[in-house]
């Protein structure tokens, strides 16, 4: 059973958002193992370990930055080998270039599962998946919350409004996985140092093309007022007020 | 120019989402409208033109992603807009794939052939200008929908590929509850309940109202009122919602650390001194007891 | 009259020489057996100091100081110890039918010993008699449920003084039962002598027999029960107490120390040949396993455990019986060289490993200097680091303190924040830098504290810096909790960011960061003068260069337990607050823990055994109006446990109070 598991880094969270002339300050940034890729990464270990085979994850990125701490703590975890694809100008918001690179590299591994995250929390587009599936003319099922693995037949559970719906495919597919699908390992730091010795490659590939579209301005939204205390003579007056701000201000009703 | 609106069916009714959708295509050009699996649904999408696919009643994006691509070529279009649900989110990129076209997910905005995207869970915006064709998936409710209904509705007659992968079946979540991580609105109750039973008298219908996922504070978890699945926080679960409720809730530490990450927090408290007012977007300083009725009552218009 | 004559035909000699022989070799097999147990234990080198050692021994163990703390119970045990150190040579002249007399007479100090072993065995009969008024009349309730087995051994042992004394009046008497040979330097024997005076022949005989035999069948069987019981604790604690830990309370040690006397680096760890952490009994060090043999089952660890107070897997002294207990059911697999199935782990239970706070109370109050928490933060280490397992809540906390330095996973770049408008150097030279942690960052209660210090030390005119976004956390919660991985990651760079920043002092308001910068830093080449900001306003209210008024409410304190127990510092506080404090039960270095140490401020306690509001009910007994302290956690666990009670009461950080009262 051949799984490859598609990890993409991605931005702490916490980093420091500063837009300067309509351009992001990405160079301050620090970047973490996309936390959707670790419920792949740790679905594809309990794969193998239930029925044998190699875990193979791929991750691209720029050229520069060491991302070797992280990635190692996934072969903790129990990936078998790690494929960084190094490229210049490398962007995470351009999900058709880099759907092609990571396909082109996933054919030579000819995986029968290809598992990765919904969505990164950089750009929330949950499209590299599909687009890598349909470059390796595989079926995908996407957003995830269970799977099973039975007579080489996938078996999952994928989130829609209201419910799941449940979904099976043969072999060779792409699964895209959600949140708490399964409950990530803590690696034991002995694991750590010795996954310094499975097999590790930086591997170049070509600048990016694709149809993506360019961010051509970046913004911050209205900054959060520090919060405004909502005045009126009654309840309902106050409710009001506090609808119509929810509904026009903040559009999250 | 030509636009796709791809309008989902909920029952026999078409999802307001869509009908967002097909206002915004109205903008654009002349839109063509393509439902899956309608029971009736097609008929209501707003659109001069719909194509229904009504044999296709559960989601498969080999199929889905094939014979939408058939429609937009067979139409011309330049366009192809649909609803960021859970069906767009993924046909999309699939689609996108296919035609090999431009792709904007989840929009807020439109004007004058400017998109705005966010980024960074909400807190960078990211402004797209195509210059070419492109898929466009709307986030439900940032667009108005407009009156109307499908003019003609014709089947589609192409052809419909096999798909190695098969629906089984459908789950429900259970009783419409909401995932409290995942949920876009989450309302969330603390000590100021004062009881166990205010907590399913107001919380839960107000998180019906809202179609929220209800939480907690550590402190009525410990109490016994809800099971520890509601709970926010440190030692609970983190959420990070677009509207977060505090109804009842002082605000400590280990509370934030589970919810500081939503965009937009309301708190509701009768303690102006309680630190939740800190990181509320806004706040109601007032007895919870008047104020929740009054929302709910509010909600029901 | 004595007993020193044949006995069927056999003399008394050969009979107390085969019992001596049994007695003494089943003790000295087992004692054997124990010592080989012990130094499987990981080598720890004490045999050091030995002046110091010897005072401390003196003091400690022959002086009881620790044991006389509680003045009943303690204070019998002086008397029967000190009875039966005296008393001791009365059983080998005994043995030694009378000759050992004989040889003292022939140097003139039979009178002077006759009188100290009376005394000596007067003062163990006065102990035991109070013990067993305690055991039997007082019942005090932590004696609830305590076996039979003490008061067998305490009748046992007054046995031993009673026929003793018969055996001295009977020595005194004639055969026919007159007092012949009176010896006033046997005051107490010759009371007895006095008491059987009379008896006829026959009878006096059969007694002074009956008694001898008694005596020495009582101190034989004694001999073989001590390796197996408590009472191990009679040779146990004399390598317990000469070897006692000269480190600081509750500093830990790091991983691997390397020649220098540093720890080993990060980077250049032997990660191939670490052990980390202890979960075989053989992990742990010699010093740490005697501890099993020191126990003397005294309960005065359980009465001040947090932990078992607030209803939690853990009972202190459980621990190191089952450190003896565990040795010796599994000694015949240890002594092979194999592991047994059960860790030691598996034994103490993984819920009493991560119930304890690490307040130190245990070691504290331990008469015979038992080391209970090194066990815990060993289990914990190897939990983490080796076997993964641990509280599921430290997962993200330990990811937070890796990408954002600290437990709550704010942005770090947010740290300074708290400082905004009030003008303070940031990444300066000053005289002192003032470490403000994560909580006085982040937490918004706390961050009215940084403020409110801040403010004060610029009214006194200070000069301080704040390291601002710079800072990270010290790691103390990753160290605690055994990711010493971590903890050693953090201190190294923070060791690095002080140095550059040529920090010479540093002023901290929380006790843990007061304990690891000052205490453990060392280790890493980090070695600053730390202080207290209790300690900082004390001084600068002694120099005037703060006035402070009266205060108009009435207050209790709550001494943080790295600061009244384990630095042992409780003045400061007082005297930086000054006017009068009305004291809970269990305060300066007998502070009672607020629950939030040992990283359990992040980890879910069962609302039915929450520490912190045992700890706030007696806040609220004492009846004052407000609590103050000088932590952040324990102002946190202490203000969520007074709202749990539904009490008024406030809780206010000393500066905050000291700014309440400023005059000018």
């Amino acid at each position: 059973m051949n799984i490859a598991v598609l990890v993409k880094m991605v931005p702490d969270t916490e980093s420091r958002l500063e837009v300067r002339d309509g351009v992001l300050e990405e160079s301050g940034f620090k970047y973490m193992i996309n936390p959707y890729d670790e419920f792949a990464v740790e679905q594809a270990v309990q794969f193998r370990e239930a029925g044998g085979g190699k875990v193979t994850l791929v991750a691209l990125f720029s050229e520069a930055t060491s991302i070797d701490t992280d990635l190692r703590k996934m072969l903790a975890i129990g990936c078998d080998e790690v494929l960084v694809l190094r490229q210049p100008g490398y962007r995470g918001d351009r999900p058709a270039a880099n759907a092609a690179a990571l396909a082109e590299a996933l054919e030579a591994l000819a995986p029968d599962i290809v598992l990765c995250g919904v969505q990164g929390i950089d750009y929330y587009q949950s499209a590299t998946g599909p687009m890598v599936a349909h470059k390796l003319g595989m079926p995908h099922i996407a957003s995830v919350t269970k799977l099973e693995l039975v007579d080489g037949k996938l078996k999952a559970w994928r989130q829609v409004e209201g419910g799941l719906q449940v979904v099976e495919t043969p072999l060779p597919a792409l699964v895209t996985c959600q949140k708490d699908l399964t409950k990530v390992r803590f690696p034991a730091l002995k694991d750590i140092m010795f996954s310094k010795r499975k097999p590790f490659e930086n591997r170049p590939v070509p600048a990016a093309a694709g149809p993506d579209l360019p961010c051509t301005a970046a913004s911050l939204p209205p900054a959060r007022g520090g919060g405004e205390i909502i005045d009126g003579e009654t309840p309902a007056a106050k409710v009001a007020t506090l609808l119509g701000k929810l509904r026009t201000e903040a559009k999250v009703l | 120019m030509s636009v796709i609106i791809i309008g989902e069916a909920d029952g026999s009714a078409i999802k307001p989402a869509s009908q967002q959708a097909a206002a915004l295509a109205a903008q654009l050009g002349d839109s063509v409208g393509l439902v899956f699996g309608s029971n009736g649904a097609a008929s209501q999408l707003a659109a001069p033109r719909v194509v229904s696919a009504s044999a296709l009643k559960s989601y498969d994006a080999l199929q889905f992603a094939a014979v939408a691509a058939q429609v937009a070529r067979e139409a011309g279009a330049t366009a192809v807009i649909m609803a960021a649900t859970a069906m767009g989110k993924d046909l999309g990129p699939r689609l996108v794939a296919e035609l090999g076209w431009g792709y904007i997910a989840d929009a807020l905005e439109y004007y004058d052939g400017a998109w705005i995207r966010p980024n960074y869970a909400g807190k960078v915006l990211a402004r797209l200008e195509p210059d070419g064709p492109f898929v466009a998936t709307l986030r439900p409710n940032a667009f108005p929908a407009g009156d109307g209904a499908a003019g003609a509705v014709e089947e589609f007659g192409g052809e419909v590929p096999d798909s190695p992968a098969m629906t089984v079946g459908m789950e429900s979540a259970g009783s419409g509850v909401v995932e409290l991580t995942e949920a876009a609105i989450v309302v969330s109750g603390g000590r100021g309940l004062e009881e166990a039973e205010n907590y399913d008298k107001l919380i839960r219908p107000l998180g019906a109202a809202l179609g929220a996922a209800c939480g907690a504070s550590r402190a009525i978890v410990d109490a016994g009122w809800v099971p520890h699945s509601h709970q926010v926080g440190q030692t609970g679960k983190t959420v990070t919602p677009e509207l977060y409720m505090a109804v009842g809730i002082s605000g400590a530490i280990q509370h934030l650390g589970g919810m500081s990450g939503s965009k937009c927090i309301v708190a509701i408290n009768k303690d102006a001194e309680a630190p939740i007012f800190k990181v509320a977007d806004y706040g109601i300083v007032h007895d919870l007891f008047e104020i929740v009725p009054a929302l709910m009552a509010a909600l029901d218009d | 009259m004595d007993p020193f004559h044949p006995y069927f035909g056999i003399e008394w000699y050969w009979l107390l020489g085969v019992w001596a022989a049994i007695a003494i070799g089943a003790h000295a097999w087992q004692v054997g057996y124990a010592v080989r147990l012990i130094r499987l234990g990981k080598p720890d080198d004490r045999f050091n100091a030995w002046p110091v050692r010897l005072r401390e021994f003196l003091r400690d163990w022959l002086g009881q100081r620790k044991v006389v703390e509680d003045r009943l119970a303690g204070g019998a045990h002086a008397l029967i110890f000190w009875g039966f150190l005296l008393l001791v040579s009365d059983v080998l002249d005994l043995g030694a039918g009378g000759m050992l007399a004989e040889f003292l007479e022939d140097i003139y100090l039979k009178d002077f010993w006759n009188l100290v072993v009376d005394i000596g065995y007067l003062m163990a009969g006065t102990g035991i008699t109070i013990a067993l008024y305690r055991r039997v009349v007082l019942r005090p309730a932590k004696l609830r449920g305590a076996s039979i087995e003490g008061e067998i051994i305490l009748l046992a042992i007054m046995g031993i003084v009673l026929t003793a004394f018969i055996l001295e009046g009977a020595a005194m008497l004639s055969p026919d039962g007159a007092v012949v040979e009176r010896n006033d330097w046997e005051p107490v024997g010759t009371l007895f002598a006095g008491f059987m005076a009379g008896m006829d022949s026959a009878t006096l005989q059969t007694v002074v027999d009956v008694s001898y035999w008694l005596h020495m069948l009582l101190i034989g069987g004694f001999l073989i029960e001590i390796p197996r019981s408590k009472h191990s604790h009679l040779l146990g604690t004399i390598p317990n107490v000469l070897f006692q830990d000269h480190a600081p309370l509750g500093k830990q040690q790091p991983l691997q120390m390397a020649p220098d006397g540093r720890a080993v680096s990060t980077d250049e760890l032997d990660v191939e040949n670490l052990v980390l952490g202890a979960s075989n009994y053989t992990d742990f060090s010699w010093r740490q396993l005697s501890d099993g043999w020191a126990c003397t089952a005294c309960a005065r660890c359980q009465d001040v455990c947090p932990a078992f107070a607030s209803g939690k897997g853990l009972n202190p002294m459980q621990i190191i019986f089952d450190i003896k207990d565990y040795g010796r059911e599994h000694g015949r697999q240890l002594l092979a060289g194999e592991t047994p199935d059960e860790s030691i782990i598996d034994r103490f239970t993984e819920e009493a490993v991560w119930a304890c706070t690490t307040c130190f109370a245990c070691v504290d109050a331990c008469p015979v200097h038992i080391e209970h928490v090194p066990k815990l933060t060993e289990a914990r280490r190897h939990l983490v680091m080796e076997a993964a397992k641990f509280p599921e809540e430290l997962q993200s906390v330990f990811e937070n303190l890796e990408r954002n330095s600290n437990p709550w996973g704010f942005g770090a770049h947010t740290r300074g924040d708290w400082a905004e408008g009030l003008d303070l150097k940031v990444g300066e030279p000053a005289e002192y830098l003032f470490y403000v942690g994560c909580a006085g960052s982040f937490d918004n209660r706390n961050k009215q504290v940084s403020r409110t210090l801040a403010q004060l030390m610029q009214q006194a005119g200070v000069d301080f810096s704040i390291l601002g976004e710079a800072e990270m956390c010290n790691g103390d919660l990753a160290r605690r909790s055994g990711n010493e991985f971590l903890f050693q990651t953090l201190a190294e760079m923070n060791v690095a960011t002080l140095q550059e920043a040529d920090v010479k002092k540093i002023v901290t308001a929380c006790p843990h960061c007061f304990h690891t910068l000052g205490k453990e830093y060392g280790d890493y080449g980090g070695d600053f003068e730390v202080i207290h900001h209790t300690q900082l306003l004390a001084e600068l209210r002694e120099q005037g260069k703060l006035q402070v008024g009266d205060r108009g409410t009435t207050m209790t304190y709550h001494d943080p337990c790295y600061m009244g127990r384990i630095d042992g510092s409780h003045d400061a506080p007082r005297q930086a607050l000054g006017g009068e404090i009305v004291e809970m039960h269990r305060c300066r270095d007998k502070t009672f823990c607020c629950g939030a140490g040992g990283a359990r401020m992040w980890v879910e306690e069962r609302a039915d055994q929450r520490v912190n509001l045992i700890r706030a009910q007696e806040a609220l007994d004492t009846g004052a109006d407000e609590v103050g302290t000088g932590c952040p956690f324990c102002m946190t666990m202490l203000t969520d446990g007074l709202k749990s009670l539904g009490s008024e009461m406030v809780v206010r950080d000393v500066s905050e109070i000291m700014a309440g009262q400023l005059e000018a």
